[in-house]
């Protein structure tokens, strides 16, 4: 192997994309052929899907999210998220602290109820996010990477509370796409959240709370 | 569906290496049907194997002499028609992909191909037969091999044509479409995964509470029935086309002698 | 990891007698498949989907030297690098040179069957960096120092007792029965690797050509806590999980939970894209994606490139009924049943694993259940027809079908020596109607009586018939 990785892996490189060609039984494809597959990437033709045109979106949302153990609750405005939170988490009985996405901060929280804006840590038991999407489709929550709502936010509370706007919710998966394209490039990460962490690896009994949050509550506002 | 007022369809019958040796009644079930339902019969001599053991050996070349052996055989029929879903398969399905080199025999072998039928699915789909005078006054089960089922699409018709059997009850065991285990030389290679498969299937027959076990390719019964008496079941076992010709009530069943 | 397929004859019997196996095999089989099927009845566009990603990934395939620059230029273009890695020590060297870059003394995986196909634990505990597995079915195989049974679910093969004498015995704590307080203890032992690890090493389920993101399906977290809380994010994958869009991908993820484990979403599904963002607050400072061949390439220019399509949901060993009777440890190696026969040959060797390809009945429900169409039965044919060609048969097995060949193309002589043989058997076996034993066939008569001939052959018969007329 040569001394410099970058060389190494250049060898390899050319190897592979021999062997590709050499399958194909052609050489790298010509600029008229690149241009072709080119449009694939610009036209984003979206696939067959299933066909949920005539469902009530929220009420499919629900259906989903709730089939998946998340939990759902709709409030008039924004205002009233606060209230809905605290109770909320009033059967949980945890430390009334929380990290909260940058753009929730303003939002009247009760004096007792500390608001923090940063990346969790393991100690932290509540997380309070502002979704990008939420997708009916599947009863899916779509979060972004970013400054206001770091990922560490989605995975290692205890609980994980998410508040979508009616607006953001979209009917198919593709749809988002179409957001995110419209947003900018493709954050860090995309996350599809569809309730709380699971595991069946134990004689495939479904298990809540595995590694990710006990607990995904999603609180629709206008 | 043919058109029956025209000249009656020339059928020769593959009669399959198994039912040649082992169970003849089988054949002559599938003769009686067969005429029965208006067709003109031949059986050719130059027949043996459809060639699937090697070619499931991955022997292209006995394969190729086989299924060559055979379309030859057969030239001279409208259809081939066996009384196994395997046999069938494999000259209906794979016969092309054996001569894919070759543009010739490729042409034959589609050609040969559109005329291959497994017994049942020919009597139904391309005989239309709705009805059969027969009767068995018994509790059956149905076993889909396979073969039939998977590549020829053979599920419905054989219930149909039961459906019709006077007196006949039709009591369906538990995943009848789960492997019996025979897989041709999977049954020696493999015997403690072959007897498992076996085993299981065996307990779905009995919980089925049928009396009679009935499928449409004899590899299989032969593995089925052979469980069953090893393990002294009352159950009998006999091909589908027996029952359905009416020449299984007076037959001794697979596996069984004179006696009982 | 070694491959032990040679001896899958006597693995497999060890399984059939493993009576917790077989109990744990029995449990997990029905939920498989009733909760597939039920997903799949609840999606009328099912065949259409199949179809189309059918079309997606060929359509890939033809062009994947052109989508995986592409990817490469995208990974590049959002702060992350790509290896390629041609064989599996290329791979392990390259991780082991990102750890070392990094210093890492510790490493969280999230599940990656690419990484057991390269031996990757193993190789970095050699140069002692810590490896932690963090999948709860993987975690649970570590401590038992035990492979995957399974491409979906590693511990399938473990009944509940087992694992709570596990985790009594390994984490030194009071054993527990309920599968809440296993799960949770788990969670707490967990917590604390998440945080502390160096290096983050995740599979992917999926690449994306058009943004360099890759994809992970999961429904724990710990994929995500694996990906998203260490300096360094590496991505060990395969060349083949190149899809060209977001849309493309969309399709194939509708097709893989519900053919996995009958969801129509999992918990999480994440893309990652590059490494963080200045702006961004947490996320990985580094961000590589390791590109395997191991044979890739040569099978797209063989009879096994359809295997190329595999999305690794693995619907195959749920409804194979060998699987079904032995479990995954029988096949010896990575990947078990189907798909883990056509590959295991391709991967490790034909001599090696040549009983894999053999121990099927051609059922074909594999191939039935495939969200990607894969013809399984005729890619496991494939390699008996490479091991015909190669002489790698077994020679009795081999001569008794030449002999049956040699002779079944000589119809006289084949109808004379059968129908003479049958009229002796049949002699033999008149009154019970069976044989409970027969010389070259024992296998056959250990188990199972065997049906005698009920007289002279049909073909004899239908001779004297017609010769009476």
């Amino acid at each position: 192997m040569e001394e410099t990785a970058g060389g190494c892996m250049s060898k390899a490189r050319q190897a592979v994309l021999k062997n590709l060609r050499s399958s194909l039984q052609r050489d790298a494809l010509s600029s008229d052929a690149t241009a072709q597959l080119e449009s694939r990437f610009t036209q984003h033709t979206v696939h067959e899907q299933p066909d949920l045109s005539h469902l009530d979106l929220l009420e499919r949302f629900t259906e989903k999210l709730t089939a998946l153990a998340g939990t759902i609750e709709s409030v008039d405005s924004l205002v009233d998220v606060p209230t809905a939170i605290e109770a909320f988490l009033k059967p949980h009985d945890l430390v009334s602290a929380a990290v909260v996405d940058k753009r929730l901060i303003d939002l009247p929280w009760a004096t007792g109820f500390e608001v923090s804006c940063r990346g969790a840590q393991g100690a932290d038991k509540i997380s309070i996010s502002l979704a990008f999407a939420g997708i009916a489709e599947t009863g899916t929550i779509t979060l972004l990477s970013c400054a206001e709502n770091p990922v560490t936010m989605n995975f290692l509370p205890d609980i994980h509370i998410v508040v979508l706007h009616k607006q953001d919710l979209l009917l198919h998966i593709e749809q988002v796409w179409a957001k995110v394209r419209e947003a900018g490039a493709m954050p860090r990460t995309v996350n599809f959240i569809t309730g709380p962490s699971r595991t069946a690896d134990i004689e495939q009994t479904i298990q809540l709370g595995a590694h990710g949050p006990r607990f995904f509550h999603v609180i629709v506002v206008p | 569906m043919i058109n029956k007022s025209k000249n009656p369809p020339y059928v020769g019958l593959f009669i399959t290496c198994l039912v040649d040796s082992f169970r003849p009644n089988i054949g002559f079930a599938t003769v009686k049907l067969l005429k029965q339902a208006g067709c003109k019969l031949g059986v050719p001599e130059q027949q043996t194997c459809c060639g699937q053991p090697a070619f499931n050996s991955g022997d292209l070349e006995d394969s190729r002499a086989l299924a060559r052996q055979t379309i030859d055989a057969f030239a001279e029929f409208d259809y081939v028609v066996a009384p196994s879903g395997s046999c069938a398969s494999m000259m209906k399905k794979h016969y092309v992909e054996l001569f894919e080199e070759d543009t010739k025999w490729k042409q034959k072998a589609e050609q040969f191909s559109a005329k291959c039928f497994e017994l049942v699915s020919f009597l139904t789909d391309v005989l239309g037969v709705e009805d059969l005078a027969a009767d068995f006054n018994h509790s059956v089960t149905y076993h889909d091999s396979c073969s039939g089922l998977r590549e020829l699409g053979v599920q419905e018709q054989p219930r149909q044509l039961l459906s019709k059997i006077q007196g006949l009850t039709l009591k369906e065991m538990k995943e009848p479409y789960v492997c019996c285990g025979f897989g041709g030389t999977f049954c020696v290679k493999f015997p403690d995964i072959s007897t498992r498969m076996v085993s299981d299937k065996v307990e779905n027959i009995q919980q089925s509470q049928a009396e009679i076990l009935l499928a449409g390719d004899l590899g299989c019964l032969m593995n089925m029935a052979g469980r069953l008496k090893r393990l002294d079941s009352p159950v009998k076992v006999y091909h589908v086309a027996e029952v359905l010709a009416g020449m299984a009530e007076n037959t001794p069943a697979i596996g069984e002698g004179e006696k009982e | 990891m070694k491959s032990t397929s040679h001896a899958f004859k006597q693995q497999a019997t060890i399984a059939l007698h493993d009576e917790r196996l077989q109990r744990a095999l029995g449990k997990a089989k029905g939920g498989f498949i009733n909760k597939r099927q039920a997903a799949i009845d609840a999606l009328p566009v099912f065949g259409d989907l199949r179809k189309r990603a059918k079309e997606i990934k060929n359509h890939t395939l033809e062009h994947l030297d052109f989508y995986l620059e592409r990817f490469e230029q995208q990974v590049e273009k959002n702060g992350g690098q790509v290896h390629w890695a041609e064989k599996p020590e290329d791979a392990r060297q390259a991780i082991i040179d990102i750890c070392r870059s990094v210093d890492a003394k510790k490493v969280t995986k999230g599940k990656s069957m690419v990484s057991e196909e390269i031996a990757l634990n193993q190789a970095l505990e050699e140069v002692d960096v810590e490896v932690v597995e963090t999948d709860l079915g993987e975690y649970i195989i570590q401590l038992a120092k035990e492979p995957p049974s399974h491409i979906i679910a590693p511990a399938v093969h473990k009944t509940r007792e087992e694992i709570s004498d596990l985790f009594h015995d390994k984490h030194g704590t009071p054993r527990l029965e309920e599968v809440p307080e296993l799960v949770n203890e788990a969670r707490q032992m967990l917590r604390e690797q998440f945080i502390s690890a160096d290096v983050g090493i995740t599979g992917a389920n999926f690449l994306i050509a058009e943004t360099g993101s890759t994809i992970i399906v999961t429904n724990e977290g710990n994929g995500d806590l694996t990906a998203s809380l260490p300096k360094v994010h590496i991505v060990i994958t395969s060349i083949e999980k190149i899809v060209p869009t977001l849309e493309d991908v969309t399709t194939l993820i509708r097709l893989l939970g519900r053919s996995a484990t009958g969801q129509e979403i999992t918990s999480y599904t994440s893309f990652f894209t590059g490494k963080k963002r200045d702006t961004d607050i947490d996320g990985p400072e580094q961000f590589h994606v390791v590109l395997l061949d191991n044979g890739r390439s040569e099978m797209l220019g063989n009879e096994f490139r359809e295997m190329l399509r595999c999305i690794r949901c693995g619907a195959c060993m749920n409804h194979c009924p060998v699987y079904g009777s032995v479990g995954g440890h029988a096949y010896g190696w990575v990947y078990p049943g189907p798909m883990g026969s056509v590959l295991t040959p391709l991967m490790t060797s034909l001599e090696e694993s040549s009983h894999l390809p053999n121990a099927s009945t051609f059922c074909g429900r594999c191939a039935e259940v495939c969200p990607m169409s894969i013809p399984l039965p005729d890619l496991l044919r494939q390699h008996r027809i490479r091991e015909y060609d190669q002489g790698l048969q077994a020679p009795r097995a081999k001569w008794a079908l030449k002999l049956w060949a040699f002779m079944a193309k000589r119809p006289r002589l084949y109808h004379f020596i059968v129908s003479k043989k049958i009229r002796v058997l049949s002699w033999l076996g008149k009154k019970s109607g069976r044989f409970s034993y027969m010389p070259f066939a024992t296998g056959w008569t250990k188990s199972r009586d065997l049906p005698a001939p009920q007289g002279e052959t049909f073909l004899s018969a239908w001779k004297k018939q017609q010769g009476d007329v």
